[in-house]
């Protein structure tokens, strides 16, 4: 089954989840966050890139940290052009793929599981499409964000340990980082199931899954625990970081200098960068 | 009397336990003879089947049909369907109309009885409780569709209780609204990474559980569709050892497809109920050669594109399979190495032991509706003119054994490949 996101070359295309990308792309795109993160501050391009389209913001709903996102990586990338269009849940992904013409990027969030595979098949050649969220199924923005804030504070991925909080079915942005930890090959992921009983199958996600009352258990001796919450159905959550500073309980949170949407923008430009790069 | 001699033609009739070249005599659209023919001088019409195999009829216990209200009465929205039937050599289903019109509910009439005055395909009803229809009455199957086994479990022992009391029987497919309706695909490890709602496996056995308790005191007889889990299967053996009077039936999809198949969001895969996982899928296939299941059905809905065209959640559940049933079962039999006499049951003689309460088989005197099978022939379904919407089928890439010839119904023939 070919991999939607990757042309013949095995070039990004589109993003619509972290599933199926390669450690050595990941790494490529977690480097590229870093330096737009490094530059975001100055509110300046950090790096032209060869992109004549728009930025095409299409969303469900009018989240003001999604749009600043889009907004600030467009600057990022040079003063791209990008307009933002609302759209209906029950909109037909032919029509949601319509709205952007070859040559543009299509930024989506949407409710529905699937909605970016389903919008991607139906896009015009030249058209390509970045996920922001689709319902339960991947944010892989928000994961690339997190994945690069955790490599950051703690650069030696490949050893760590690492405790996650949250609702394994419904938080797409957590289980978007797990593929992206696990691809990366963090050795140790252990996760605090948040909503009743650990759903089946977890343990093929790569990760030793329990309930909330054997959470101690969880994080002991974890180097790091990224808890997460989620706001309302279809948006995304949030993410607060904790060390283990006894090696026993979860510390306070770390404070992370970069607001949701700022590390968001960082994402999108790194995504954008890679995908138009020749 | 006009004759018709189909020469030359492998004859597999699981019913009568036949498998074996022999000249097959129709007489006025019943079978008259084998090998010698009729008594008198008789125009004769003469088929060279050299080659080819001839089946009975094959019968569909899993079809859904659109129904549709004109000024002429109610009928199928239109008769495509009959035309993919026939292509797959099947000329009789047990159907349940996917609407309800206007009318409808009347005891003891179908919709169709206004328009089909004589359907090549017959068509046997199955009701969607509470619409009922004693056990006598011509074209009934069953009623019980739709039914939500656990949390409606005064309805379902209603239904029972009319099935006891009508001779009738309940035809059930074993689902409950509050366990698994809000699911699109079955509950584990892929659903999990796909972010959609599943189906727990334990909802077939579950609900089958309760329909042999609501059976137990009435000595009713049930039909379970579209059995879909190794936990079903083990369940219908149960409620079967316990003396119930079940019968199952499987649909073809859950034979050779598994969950992972719905790859990225593939809405053609989003079946009712939804695919599991290989290891119910291999208890599946075990249950079929051992015996436990039925019958195998096609598990046809009519979808147009614009159904599946959409998010997989939103997806119409369901997919166009009239005509492609028979291969399936072929493929499977070459998959297992299993004899063609015991593959082909489950699509003729069981179903019509399930329908009618034995299989009776091409039997001199019973009606010619027969089909001839190149079985060495191989067949794309997404090629096939005769399907319906076949660009929607999961198998429309698919390379498929055995290509229907030409299909017969009482002695006439209704349909030919023109391949």
């Amino acid at each position: 089954m070919a991999n939607p996101q990757l042309d013949a070359h095995r070039r990004l295309i589109h993003l619509l989840t972290v599933e199926g990308i390669a450690r050595m792309m990941l790494s490529t795109l977690l480097d590229r966050v870093d330096h737009y993160a490094s530059a975001i501050d100055t509110d300046l391009p950090a790096g032209l890139v060869p992109f004549d389209g728009s930025l095409v913001f299409v969303s469900i709903a009018s989240d003001v940290d999604m749009v600043t996102a889009v907004s600030k990586a467009a600057v990022l990338l040079g003063e791209v052009a990008f307009r933002t269009i609302r759209i209906e849940p029950r909109d037909a992904p032919d029509r949601v793929a319509a709205l952007a013409e070859a040559g543009d990027i299509l930024v989506l969030h949407h409710c529905a599981s699937g909605a970016a595979h389903a919008v991607a098949a139906c896009a015009q050649p030249g058209v390509r499409v970045i996920n922001i969220c689709d319902g339960w199924h991947a944010q892989p923005l928000a994961a690339l964000a997190d994945a690069a804030a955790l490599r950051r504070r703690l650069p030696d991925l490949h050893t760590l340990c690492v405790a996650l909080v949250g609702d394994l079915r419904r938080d797409a942005r957590m289980r978007s980082l797990i593929h992206v930890l696990t691809t990366l090959g963090t050795p140790e992921l252990r996760l605090v199931h948040t909503d009743g009983p650990v759903p089946e199958g977890a343990m093929q996600l790569g990760v030793h899954a329990s309930s909330v009352a054997e959470r101690d258990l969880a994080f002991c001796g974890a180097d790091v625990v990224l808890t997460y919450t989620l706001t309302t159905p279809h948006q995304p959550g949030g993410m607060v970081m904790h060390g283990v500073p006894s090696g026993q309980a979860m510390g306070p949170p770390v404070t992370v200098p970069m607001s949701a949407a700022a590390s968001l923008a960082c994402a999108l430009a790194a995504v954008v960068g890679v995908m138009v790069s020749p | 009397m006009s004759l018709l001699q189909i020469v030359g033609a492998r004859i597999i009739d699981a019913a009568r336990g036949v498998d074996s070249v022999e000249t097959l005599w129709v007489a006025d659209g019943y079978i008259a003879n084998y090998d010698a023919p009729p008594l008198g001088d008789h125009p004769i019409q003469i088929v060279k089947a050299h080659g080819w195999t001839l089946l009975p009829a094959l019968i569909d216990l899993g079809v859904s049909l659109k129904a549709r209200q004109s000024k002429a009465g109610v009928s199928t929205e239109d008769d495509a369907w009959q035309a993919a039937a026939l292509s797959g050599g099947v000329t009789r289903v047990a159907a349940r109309w996917q609407t309800t019109p206007m009318g409808a509910g009347t005891l003891g009439k179908a919709p169709g009885d206004d328009v089909i005055d004589d359907p090549l395909v017959a068509i046997s009803r199955i009701y969607a409780w509470p619409d009922k229809c004693a056990g006598d009455s011509p074209g009934y199957a069953g009623h019980g569709y739709g039914l939500s086994c656990l949390r409606d479990f005064a309805a379902l022992r209603g239904a029972v209780q009319y099935a006891a009391d009508h001779g009738g029987r309940l035809w059930i497919m074993p689902a409950d609204d509050g366990l698994g309706r809000s699911g699109v695909m079955a509950e584990g490890a892929y659903a999990l990474r796909l972010g959609l709602n599943g189906v727990p496996a334990s909802m077939q056995a579950a609900a089958i559980g309760a329909i042999a308790e609501a059976m137990h005191a009435t000595g009713a007889r049930a039909h379970i569709a579209s059995v879909a889990t190794a936990q079903a299967i083990a369940a219908v053996r149960d409620a079967r050892a316990s003396g119930l009077h079940l019968t199952c039936d499987v649909q073809a999809h859950h034979l050779h497809l598994i969950d992972v198949d719905v790859g990225y969001f593939d809405t053609r895969y989003r079946l009712d109920p939804p695919l599991y996982g290989s290891a119910d899928r291999d208890a599946l296939r075990a249950a079929l050669l051992a015996g436990d299941i039925d019958a195998v059905v096609s598990g046809h809905v009519p979808v147009t594109p614009a159904d599946k065209l959409t998010y997989f959640a939103e997806a119409c559940a369901g997919t166009p399979a009239l005509g492609s049933t028979l291969s399936l079962v072929l493929a499977l039999a070459q998959q297992l190495d299993w004899p063609l006499l015991q593959a082909t049951a489950c699509v003729t003689a069981g179903p019509q032991a399930v329908l009618d309460g034995a299989a009776r088989g091409l039997v001199p005197g019973a009606s010619a509706d027969f089909c001839l099978v190149d079985l060495d022939d191989w067949w794309q379904p997404g090629r096939s003119m005769a399907m319906m919407q076949p660009m929607l089928s999961p198998f429309a890439q698919a390379v498929l054994p055995g290509r229907v010839q030409a299909t017969y119904v009482r002695g006439r023939r209704v349909w030919e490949s023109r391949a």
